[in-house]
């Protein structure tokens, strides 16, 4: 059976990513820091335990301390809300404003492939590298399996979130990396516009009710966050997923617009 | 449906059917810089079909447009019959490209570069694709070593052999022979050559005897625009109508209604990247602050190599700020004039014959020649 193009230019993009010496010190350097924010939410649940068994009149809620709330949720709110800013931008930023500087984006155009293979391609393949990233999540649920027994199915459902998140981060960057000509911008104006994606709704507090509620209703770390606690939401899930695919049907006429300019 | 009536009709029909590529009225600007304008040609099958110009003449402008990678302002491409913009990846599935400064991907080796591109293209069984293609252009040696550590010769050969790879009706090639030793640009050829028996190919080159050698018909382009496109050898025949001269001189002797006069183009590799008629004048002014004596000290050698090669020595006079190799394709009556000038103005007069230069004199005339 023959796969499609655009799966096998999503190979060749993924394994780019993750075989070649930068891609190795991206996704090493996104386990590393993944693997410190572990350690640093593993180590406030366990002082928090500590607390409360010393002093058992402070009360933990009616919930008590839960292994989801305090290590799981924080791991994929840090995660969602430093790493994949950071990160994703580096994944993304070659794909091509890349090909773009070298000519290899002419050689590609000319081959016997539609703009939305193109683009799929290499979201796909940006996107498979971002969750070979994901990878350091299972050695951590090992870790926590080993100590503990969290609540998989809302575990899941936070891993979900996160990689939801990922993939609109991921259409998010690819665009911003069509329409720019030089990787390193791609990649610094993919950091500025995600950060302004996820944090800017927090910034206008004193807007009026209608604005707020609009911008709430708009907010993606909103979506986020309810998914990376447990709560299976369609509504948040069919938000995330019609957002991303928005912007690569943007992204797709932003191809247009490399044909146009040349 | 209705059938040809006429037997002018059916020759008619069978030579359009045979034309692989057609470029028709071709226009693209880039704000207020015209780059390609109403270029219209075609390539037939078993034509090998060569695209010169100068440098920002429009050549690859046009070849971008060819291969549906940028839009025209105006004007279509046809590759077999299939409109590039309306139809693009069947259009683009008869096409194979070779882009001048290919970047292989540096982590794959040649064989999973190539099988990369034949699975890409949608080949049926790409391992034989890649079989074939890797015997074609004797890439065993290198078939299993990593693209980043070729060398320029293999590097080229990796990117003809990619176009190759779904065996194309249509080859468009754009300086294929570019940054190649003399040895590798003689295969080279051979294989362009060979190929060309039942394609149609397009090459876009700045080299004149390489157009010479393999072109059936060049296509000149100047500022954006069609200035000839007929069989190389009628664009270089001998006009027995007009007399042709080479002279050399300090540039600080050109005087410019002279220059004018007799449509005197400095001979050579002279003009800058992105450049054309405006650069005769910067070296003429940069040459003009030598002293005459100075100038005239070139080694006759120099002078000799420059004349025979068609102008690839008269690159040392330019940087040192020598003297140049000028040329004209004067008119008979105005011979005795230019003599006098010549003697007067202490021009060395090199070269007087009847008739054209050949392929690069008709080139700098055609690209060249108007700005004089």
């Amino acid at each position: 059976m023959r796969l499609p193009s655009s799966m096998h230019i999503a190979a060749r993009e993924a394994q780019g990513l993750l075989w070649s010496p930068s891609g190795a010190l991206i996704v090493g350097s996104f386990w590393v820091s993944a693997g410190l924010i572990f350690m640093l939410v593993l180590s406030r649940f366990r002082e928090a335990l500590i607390l409360t068994a010393r002093q058992p009149n402070l009360q933990a809620g009616p919930a008590g301390l839960h292994i989801n709330d305090w290590v799981i949720a924080e791991t994929f709110n840090y995660t969602g809300g430093v790493l994949l800013i950071l990160f994703v931008p580096l994944l993304t930023m070659r794909s091509f404003a890349e090909e773009r500087r070298t000519g290899n984006l002419e050689l590609l155009m000319s081959q016997p492939l539609s703009g939305s293979d193109l683009l799929i391609g290499k979201v796909g393949g940006a996107f498979l590298a971002l969750i070979g990233c994901f990878s350091i999540f299972l050695i951590q649920a090992g870790i926590l399996a080993w100590i503990t027994t969290p609540d998989w199915p809302a575990a899941l459902v936070g891993l979900l979130g996160l990689t939801l998140t990922g993939f609109l981060f991921v259409s998010f960057g690819t665009l911003v990396s069509i329409l720019t000509r030089s990787p390193i911008e791609a990649a610094v104006l993919s950091m500025g516009g995600l950060l302004i994606l996820l944090t800017g709704p927090n910034m206008v507090s004193s807007a009026p009710r209608w604005l707020r509620d609009a911008i709430e209703f708009l907010s993606v770390e909103s979506r986020f966050r309810t998914l990376t606690s447990g709560i299976l939401d369609m509504g948040d899930v069919a938000f995330l997923l019609g957002a991303s695919l928005i912007l690569l049907a943007v992204a797709l006429r932003g191809l247009d617009l490399v044909r146009w300019q040349g | 449906m209705k059938g040809p009536e006429t037997a002018d009709e059916n020759v008619a029909l069978e030579t359009k059917a045979k034309e692989w590529v057609v470029a028709r009225h071709l226009s693209k600007a880039y704000g207020p810089v015209q780059a390609v304008d109403d270029v219209s040609f075609s390539v037939h099958r078993g034509e090998i079909h060569g695209l010169l110009g100068p440098n920002g003449a429009g050549k690859s402008t046009t070849l971008r447009m060819l291969i549906g990678f940028q839009y025209p302002d105006s004007g279509q491409v046809l590759l077999d019959g299939r409109d590039v913009y309306r139809e693009g990846p069947e259009a683009r599935a008869r096409l194979g490209y070779m882009p001048e400064a290919l970047r292989l991907y540096p982590e794959m080796d040649v064989r999973g570069y190539l099988r990369h591109f034949a699975q890409i293209k949608g080949v049926d069984n790409p391992t034989e694709a890649v079989d074939r293609v890797v015997g074609q252009l004797s890439l065993e040696d290198v078939a299993t070593r990593p693209c980043g550590n070729l060398s320029r010769g293999y590097r080229q050969r990796v990117g003809l052999g990619q176009a190759l790879l779904s065996d194309p009706q249509v080859l468009v090639l754009d300086e294929p022979s570019a940054g190649l030793d003399p040895n590798q640009i003689h295969d080279f050829r051979e294989l362009i050559r060979s190929l060309g028996r039942d394609r149609a190919i397009l090459l876009s080159t700045h080299i004149l005897p390489e157009a010479l050698a393999i072109c059936d018909r060049v296509t000149i382009l100047s500022k954006g625009k069609v200035v000839a496109s007929r069989r190389p050898s009628d664009l270089a025949s001998t006009d027995e109508s007009v007399r042709w001269v080479r002279i050399r001189a300090a540039a600080s002797r050109i005087e410019p209604a002279l220059r004018d006069k007799y449509r005197l183009v400095a001979a050579g590799e002279g003009r800058g990247k992105g450049e054309s008629s405006s650069v005769t004048d910067a070296i003429m002014t940069d040459a003009a602050r030598t002293d005459d004596a100075a100038a005239e000290t070139i080694p006759t050698d120099a002078a000799t190599t420059g004349a025979a090669t068609g102008g690839a020595a008269t690159t040392d006079p330019v940087t040192t700020n020598a003297a140049l190799f000028y040329e004209a394709t004067l008119e008979p009556e105005l011979v005795d004039e230019f003599l006098s000038d010549a003697v007067r103005c202490g021009w060395e007069l090199l070269e007087l014959r009847t008739g054209t230069a050949g392929l690069e004199a008709a080139f700098r005339q055609l690209t060249l020649g108007e700005a004089g």
